[in-house]
């Protein structure tokens, strides 16, 4: 049963939290101009996030 | 942390979770929050050995909801992000230990930064090509960031709050010190 859960967590729930992480910051991107300090990566093309 | 966000990707698509063809959204998403997690961490020691956190959460909010709209100087490697944000950080926690102005002059500094401030994005943003959807978003949105900073700074004005009074200006000078050297470099 235990095997089973790290599995799970390992195949799902852990891939499932970093997607979830990147897409909140990647539509913050999208939806504004900066969302960093000082250091803006390369924007892909994020119109599909777009709310406007 | 380029390096990191890329196998971080790479191993979500591994797993199935995202497809191949989102692979620059995920990245860029990854590369970005990583970094500003790891900024704000190093920012937050920073002001806890200051013993101003207070004063640097004031400071984190009003110049990510500035700087989210209003945009500024990019540096081009992460690490000058990083000492520059520190750097950033510490002088004005520093300053505002030692310098509180009268809420007067601060109001009247901040009036004059914002003003400032949204007369000059226009510049930028019209030199920059902006499409004409997010032009308009983002001047919609700064118009109630005005708006609302401008309360803030009427409240405390209003209740002699002189310290955030004189912090809240010097975040608006730093976002209008930014867009000054966005519009140098543009410029050229």
């Amino acid at each position: 049963m235990k095997q089973l859960k790290k599995e799970k967590i390992n195949h799902t729930v852990l891939p499932d939290t970093i997607a979830k992480f990147a897409l909140a910051f990647s539509k913050i991107g999208a939806n504004s101009k900066c969302c960093c300090f000082y250091h803006q990566p390369e924007k892909p093309d994020l119109k599909k996030l777009r709310k406007f | 942390m380029e390096y990191l966000a890329e196998k971080l990707t790479q191993y979500i698509i591994s797993k199935g979770t995202i497809s191949k063809e989102d692979y620059g959204v995920y990245k860029y998403g990854l590369q970005t929050g990583m970094e500003m997690i790891f900024c704000m961490a190093i920012s937050s020691l920073i002001a806890i050995h200051l013993k101003s956190f207070k004063e640097f959460l004031f400071f984190v909010i009003i110049f990510f909801l500035l700087r989210s709209y209003f945009g500024g100087i990019h540096m081009k490697h992460f690490l000058s992000c990083l000492i520059c944000s520190c750097t950033v950080i510490t002088c004005v926690l520093m300053f505002i230990k030692k310098f509180v102005f009268a809420n007067w002059i601060s109001l009247v500094l901040i009036i004059l930064l914002l003003a400032g401030s949204y007369i000059l994005t226009y510049f930028i943003m019209k030199k920059q090509s902006t499409d004409k959807d997010e032009f308009c978003f983002l001047r919609k949105q700064q118009k109630k960031i005005l708006i609302g900073v401008g309360i803030v700074a009427l409240c405390f004005f209003i209740f002699h709050v002189s310290l955030f009074e004189t912090l809240l200006m010097i975040t608006i000078l730093v976002v209008f010190g930014s867009l000054v050297l966005e519009g140098i470099m543009e410029h050229r």
